[in-house]
């Protein structure tokens, strides 16, 4: 399916362009802060004078793009509230746990992240370190914070897979025993509901997710139960005394129990793909700061010559080299697997048109026997296929990133040989493209869901999109400001090569 | 303890963007009239304040954030229906912030490196995007205080212009930049105090700017009397014996109590040049612009927004728990998350002061 033909596709792509805009800043305070604080141990150990300028000028890179990124996830916050008001809503209301605790860590990083700038000269030494040990936690803690709600929109807690047949995906649900009075228990069997248990208030049942999806869209819209999908469920009792009882009011009744049961702070940390996902991103982040860090030093030591900057390549290459093959085989194969497993019909987009041995080998490693192809699933559970192009672009690009680090490390370690050229400034960049085509893929391959099978695209969509033209000029102006960020960067920082902290 | 969270976040953000206003103004001024006249100490000066500037102000900005976090967890509903209506106030801030921020970015590591008319410009972009980011934030206070500009047909959503048009916010917006600068020179009256030409000046700029905030204060009051009551016999309707709902005219009191004594001391302060009436002046400052603005926030209580006299009553009837703050989220009332919250807080913001000091001794 063409990913321009799911719902509200502008406001999609102007989603995409804020949130990567604040991606592509972020990933830099995931992996400079780790970066500058090892220099600095390396320093008080060594008291080698180099490591404290290669840990000053790694600092000043992240302060001075911190600002910028928090602006932008301020920008990425309010887009979400007012292009997706309603799945806002909804997150707020059943998981808002990790947002709510993500504010602490955004406090962490403002407060130890510039402690850590200001104080360096006027903090005792290893006060300083733990200073930067603090910015580095609040920045991954508040990563993790914001990936959790991701990860439950991926693979939200409690989601049943099985045979489409059977009405799978469902979704555990504990069902009020005061609401459970209410239903036709034995229709909404045969619409495909299982009834797995019971506990002292609740039953607690396996509902297929093409009827959650109706019962939360209809919520949202504002309808009574009496327009609602569960009227034809309601018992004729129910039918005289809830008419006019709102559809939210019974989903809200039926979230917040099940919320309770589950665990109102832990919800989204169940998530079955939480672990690998927090892993894979803050790897990401370390990535690309490892390979811009190795492009800076490398360049500035090409023009200057210098010895501090010749070991901060040295430096960078080794971290490139060392977190490229983290990412690679650690945190990338347990992403893999998980997305196999939990998110069947995201793996089989990413897998049409593949040769069927690719396809053998990839359900292999991810150890998965019972596999389906993209034209098993049923039409409005389709992902685009857009994502296999996306994911084989981001492969090849990542074997060449660690190609060619192997190499340099080669030339560096084993050659005893300083190598470098200016096109090595290239290699940051693609980072940064591989880092972006993953999370296009997870993004753009959770369509039709916003929230996988809970609520759709639609249902999470403003009734008041803004026009078209508006749509492009903030997408514009995200990107001009990405820009000129990226020139302040490079005339006060890259070409000044230079610390004056 | 939810309203105290609230209040709390909202009460240091206000403190924080209102310097923020102030700052981005006076920064590229001072240093602009510094490099005129030839002034090294106004140069100098500026940049002691650039510095504090560029330390301190990521802190307001993850403070409004946290607000509005809070407010989500607390109050889904009425951030889903925000959502659904204000686009055009909540965008026109949102990216003004944007520039804000990367404008500071360049103003700071530019100093010295770029030319001083490019600085300069760069300057004004950091000072106008400051004054203007209130512009969208205050169009939704209009709004809270009476929906103007709501229209259910043939959906519901908002017609900004008329919005724009809300007499309250009218008068709210301008007030709320004056407060910011009369805030922000009493406090550099006092900060600045070792250099008394300068301090003198700063406190001669309060004091006209806090009359000029009196004068629409006294404008906002009236606005508010017309067309939201609720919230006026709230906040000041014992003075004309009216009945309130959520009397909270203790508030305003306190507020003008800080109102008179700043004026007091600024007066005192430039007859008598001692620098204690200059540091009460720019502390009661603080006091009166933060009382103000929760004066402002909490009169509406319970309603977050005051005035839906204007609404279908089947509307009001739909909306009514949506936009009842005694009703937040069932799922945030725990002791335990209140515990959580303090646990984080308390020990964040005494860092956060040691980083104002270690800022503010160079």
């Amino acid at each position: 399916m063409n990913w321009v033909s799911y719902p509200a596709f502008a406001d999609r792509l102007l989603s995409m362009i804020g949130i990567e805009v604040h991606w592509i800043i972020l990933q830099y305070i995931l992996g400079l802060p780790l970066m500058a604080v090892i220099a600095e141990i390396v320093w008080l150990k060594t008291k080698d004078e180099k490591w404290l300028k290669i840990s000053k000028t790694i600092a000043k890179g992240f302060i001075m793009v911190f600002a910028v990124g928090a602006a932008m996830g301020t920008a990425a916050e309010f887009g979400l509230v007012l292009l997706w008001p309603n799945l806002t809503e909804i997150a707020g209301k059943y998981i808002y746990f990790p947002l709510y605790a993500e504010i602490f860590a955004f406090m962490m990083e403002v407060v130890f992240i510039y402690m850590y700038y200001y104080g360096w000269g006027r903090l005792p030494e290893k006060v300083h370190v733990l200073v930067g040990t603090l910015a580095l936690i609040g920045a991954w803690f508040s990563a993790t914070m914001i990936v959790s709600v991701n990860c439950y929109m991926q693979a939200p807690t409690g989601i049943l897979l099985g045979s489409y047949a059977k009405s799978f995906p469902k979704l555990t649900l504990y069902v009020p025993n005061s609401i459970v009075s209410a239903l036709n228990v034995t229709a909404l069997q045969l619409a495909g509901m299982d009834v797995l248990g019971k506990t002292g208030n609740s039953v607690i049942v396996a509902m297929p997710s093409k009827i959650v999806k109706v019962i939360v869209a209809d919520a949202i819209s504002g309808k009574p139960l009496s327009k609602s999908i569960l009227w034809s469920v309601l018992t004729s009792s129910a039918k005289t005394k809830l008419a006019n009882v709102s559809t939210m009011a019974i989903l809200d009744a039926i979230m917040l129990n099940t919320v309770k049961h589950i665990g109102v702070y832990t919800i989204t940390f169940k998530s079955p793909v939480f672990v690998p996902s927090v892993l894979h991103a803050v790897g990401s982040g370390i990535v690309v700061s490892a390979f811009t860090v190795m492009a800076f030093f490398g360049y500035s030591a090409y023009k200057r010559k210098s010895e501090h900057a010749k070991l901060g390549y040295k430096y960078g290459v080794l971290f490139s080299l060392v977190s490229i093959i983290y990412q690679g085989f650690v945190s990338g194969h347990e992403m893999g697997v998980a997305v196999a497993e939990w998110n069947r019909e995201k793996f089989a987009a990413i897998l049409y048109g593949s040769p069927p041995f690719v396809e053998k080998i990839e359900y292999t490693l991810a150890g998965v026997k019972n596999y389906i192809s993209y034209n098993q699933i049923p039409l409005w559970l389709r992902p685009p296929t857009i994502i296999h192009w996306l994911y084989y672009t981001k492969i090849t690009l990542a074997v060449l990133l660690g190609l060619s680090t192997l190499i340099l490390a080669y030339f560096l370690f084993i050659k005893k040989r300083y190598v470098y050229s200016k096109y090595f400034l290239i290699l940051p960049l693609i980072a940064q493209l591989v880092s972006f085509l993953g999370w296009a893929v997870r993004e753009i391959g959770r369509k039709p869901w916003t929230i996988y099978g809970i609520m759709d695209v639609k249902t999470a969509h403003t009734i008041n999109p803004p026009p078209l033209w508006v749509d492009f000029l903030v997408e514009a102006y995200f990107i001009g400001l990405l820009i000129v960020l990226c020139y302040a960067v490079y005339r006060f920082l890259w070409k000044a090569g230079e610390v004056k902290a | 303890m939810i309203i105290e969270f609230l209040a709390l976040t909202f009460g240091l953000h206000i403190l924080l963007v209102n310097l923020a206003i102030g700052l981005s103004t006076v920064i590229p001024l001072m240093k602009r009239a510094g490099e005129k006249s030839g002034n090294d100490e106004l140069i100098l000066t500026s940049r002691k304040l650039m510095k504090f500037y560029a330390a301190t102000y990521g802190l307001g900005g993850v403070l409004g954030t946290a607000f509005t976090v809070f407010l989500l967890s607390f109050y889904p509903g009425f951030i889903g229906l925000a959502g659904n209506i204000a686009f055009v106030p909540f965008a026109i801030s949102i990216l003004l912030i944007c520039l804000h921020f990367i404008s500071i970015v360049v103003y700071w590591y530019g100093w010295d490196r770029l030319s001083k008319n490019t600085h300069f410009l760069v300057g004004l972009c950091m000072m106008t995007s400051a004054i203007l980011i209130p512009l969208g934030f205050r169009a939704i206070f209009g709004f809270l205080n009476a929906p103007i500009g709501l229209e259910l047909q043939p959906k519901l959503h908002l017609n900004t212009i008329q919005a724009l048009m809300n007499p309250t916010f009218l008068v709210l917006y301008p007030k709320s930049i004056f407060a910011s600068y009369t805030l922000t020179f009493f406090i550099l009256s006092a900060f600045l105090s070792k250099n008394k030409e300068l301090s003198i000046k700063f406190a001669k700029y309060g004091l006209v700017t806090l009359l000029i905030t009196v004068l629409l204060g006294v404008a906002y009051a009236e606005t508010l009397r017309v067309i939201s009551p609720y919230k006026f016999a709230n906040a000041l309707g014992f003075i004309f014996s009216m009945h309130a709902e959520y009397n909270i005219s203790w508030l305003f009191i306190f507020k003008i109590i800080f109102v008179v004594i700043q004026f007091i001391a600024a007066i005192l302060y430039l007859r008598s040049r001692k620098s204690l009436a200059a540091k009460v002046a720019g502390v009661s400052a603080m006091i009166s612009v933060v009382s103000g603005e929760l004066l402002n926030a909490l009169s509406q209580y319970p309603m977050l927004v005051a005035n839906v006299s204007g609404l279908p009553s089947n509307v009001v009837k739909q909306l009514e728990n949506i936009l009842n703050m005694a009703k937040p989220n069932p799922l945030t009332t725990m002791n335990s998350l209140y515990a959580i919250t303090l646990a984080f807080l308390i020990p964040l913001l005494i860092c956060f002061a040691l980083l104002m000091y270690m800022v503010s001794k160079d």
